[in-house]
């Protein structure tokens, strides 16, 4: 007695040609990835088929691309190199995976990582090739993040590991050179002031480690609670003392901010005197500089724009770095933004940069609000109270 | 003028600061690791130790621990420069529970003197 599973093998086997021919037209559709064929028997190798997942990642519908070549997926995007290299593979009939940058019919851009092969069988008159695409824009800006995080964090160890360090070593310098130059012995005039230089030197040495510290600590002041609005009030009005008098600053939505919070007035000061100045300099010294401040949910966002030239491409990805500077050397430590960073970060919150549509960069600040509970050991910097 | 027990494992910072201390008219043992310190501690009578927070051996949480239990307890003043896993101020944090005062590395020449001043309650004497 046959199985019921061998009647259904059974079935399967003696499927007409029709049947399967159905079948897999019905299992192309429901597949999850943009299946595609053309055909290379005719001039510019028109597209003969695509499944509903193409229609429904690039937008088309199935009348609007059949019989035409597939490169109005492209833009001024796409790199040219890459489309080379698919047609070279193409021309001599070969397998090729590319990503490449494609646009939908409403012109937004997704990056879509491509894989052909040909299908060719002389005997039926078949010269095609199949494409298989996945729209793979969100993996790689997760990934692009998540390589962004470690990065920060492995230079944050690093930051921390090499100024602890240096603090210890500092110590007997500095200690040294006071006593050796304050010496009653010492009557040199010369020597003193030789002494005092090392002195001094170790002391901005010192200071050194501690900017680069505050990129790397996590850690918290805090102090008494006051309003969102008049602590943030003071920090912006005496970082905005930084700025030249070309320099214009207009500050919206302050005002409305009337929760309670008890963060560093210094921290605060630190990241909008960075902000400022890093604005300022990029803008050399004329434009204005628009401070945004809303709250929406729980967490209060900062903007921060300037009317400069924006932040090139190739520049965004290690604007955080410490000792990382775009500015001629002698200018700039390359601090400020690190440690602008370290602090937003130790507030438990994120800092990004974008060039906006028109001219300009912007600082995107994003601060979660913490409801302050009474067990909890250090009270966070930004509780609110509701 | 004040009796002070030094440790600290790097010999150069220790040096550094017991020479200061010296200065500012003090009576300075130094030991270089925590479970020499605690031996030094026993031995003679203190009016204050200064001990640096992150050591091999015994640490200077050993030590702080170590001192609050007897019965004439000396001040305590913690320093520390931290280390690539620990930062200065979580290890000052922790030495706080316990200490009287805490400074972090590289201090000045004047804030230790002033620090020490503070908590024995002794004029400095410029020798």
């Amino acid at each position: 007695m046959p199985t019921s599973f061998d009647n259904k093998a059974a079935s399967l086997s003696a499927m007409s040609e029709h049947a399967l021919a159905a079948m897999l037209r019905v299992a192309v559709d429901a597949s999850p990835v943009c299946i595609s064929i053309s055909d290379m028997t005719s001039p510019d190798a028109p597209l003969i088929f695509v499944n509903k997942e193409f229609c429904q990642t690039t937008g088309y519908g199935p009348h609007e691309v059949i019989g035409r070549n597939c490169r109005f997926l492209q833009g001024e995007g796409t790199n040219r190199d890459t489309v080379s290299q698919m047609r070279a593979a193409i021309e001599k009939r070969e397998p090729i995976s590319v990503e490449m940058m494609n646009y939908r019919r409403s012109g937004q851009p997704f990056l879509n990582r491509l894989e052909l092969a040909p299908v060719f069988n002389p005997a039926l008159g078949i010269d095609a090739y199949v494409g298989v695409q996945r729209d793979i824009t969100e993996f790689r800006a997760t990934e692009a993040t998540r390589r962004e995080r470690e990065k920060m964090e492995a230079l944050g160890r690093l930051a921390s590991g090499f100024s602890h360090e240096l603090n210890n070593l500092l110590q007997p310098i500095m200690i040294y050179g006071k006593l050796l130059s304050t010496s009653p012995e010492v009557r040199d005039a010369e020597f003193t002031e030789q002494m005092g230089t090392i002195v001094d030197c170790a002391t901005a040495a010192g200071d050194v480690t501690a900017k680069v510290l505050r990129f790397a600590r996590s850690g918290v002041a805090s102090t008494h609670p006051e309003p969102i609005s008049q602590r943030l009030g003071e920090a912006i009005r005496m970082a905005s003392r930084l700025l030249p008098a070309g320099v214009s600053l207009e500050v919206i939505g302050l005002a409305e901010l009337e929760r309670l919070c008890t963060v560093d007035s210094a921290d605060l000061l630190q990241v909008f005197g960075n902000l400022f100045r890093n604005a300022s300099d990029a803008m050399n010294g004329e434009g204005r500089i628009r401070v945004t401040a809303f709250i929406e949910g729980s967490t209060l966002s900062l903007s921060v724009s300037d009317t400069g030239p924006g932040v090139p491409l190739h520049v965004i990805s290690r604007l955080f770095e410490p000792f990382f500077s775009t500015k001629p050397p002698g200018q700039g430590t390359g601090l400020g933004l690190s440690t602008a960073y370290g602090i937003v970060h130790g507030w438990g919150g994120s800092i990004a940069v974008q060039n906006r549509a028109g001219s300009g960069a912007e600082f995107i600040l994003s601060i979660p609000l913490q409801q302050n509970t009474e067990h909890s050991e250090i009270e966070p910097p930004w509780h609110a109270s509701f | 003028m004040a009796r002070i027990l030094l440790i600290d494992d790097m010999a150069a910072v220790r040096r550094a600061i017991a020479a200061l201390l010296k200065r500012g008219g003090h009576e300075v043992t130094e030991a270089s690791d925590g479970e020499a310190g605690i031996a030094a501690a026993k031995a003679s009578e203190f009016d204050l130790i200064i001990t640096d927070m992150l050591m091999p051996k015994k640490d200077g949480t050993d030590v702080l621990l170590a001192i609050t239990r007897f019965e004439r307890r000396p001040k305590l003043l913690a320093i520390s420069g931290g280390s690539g896993a620990l930062s200065e101020t979580d290890a000052l944090r922790l030495a706080s529970l316990t200490a009287d005062a805490t400074l972090a590395k590289p201090f000045d020449n004047d804030t230790l003197l002033r620090v020490v001043e503070r908590l024995t309650g002794s004029t400095r004497m410029e020798q």
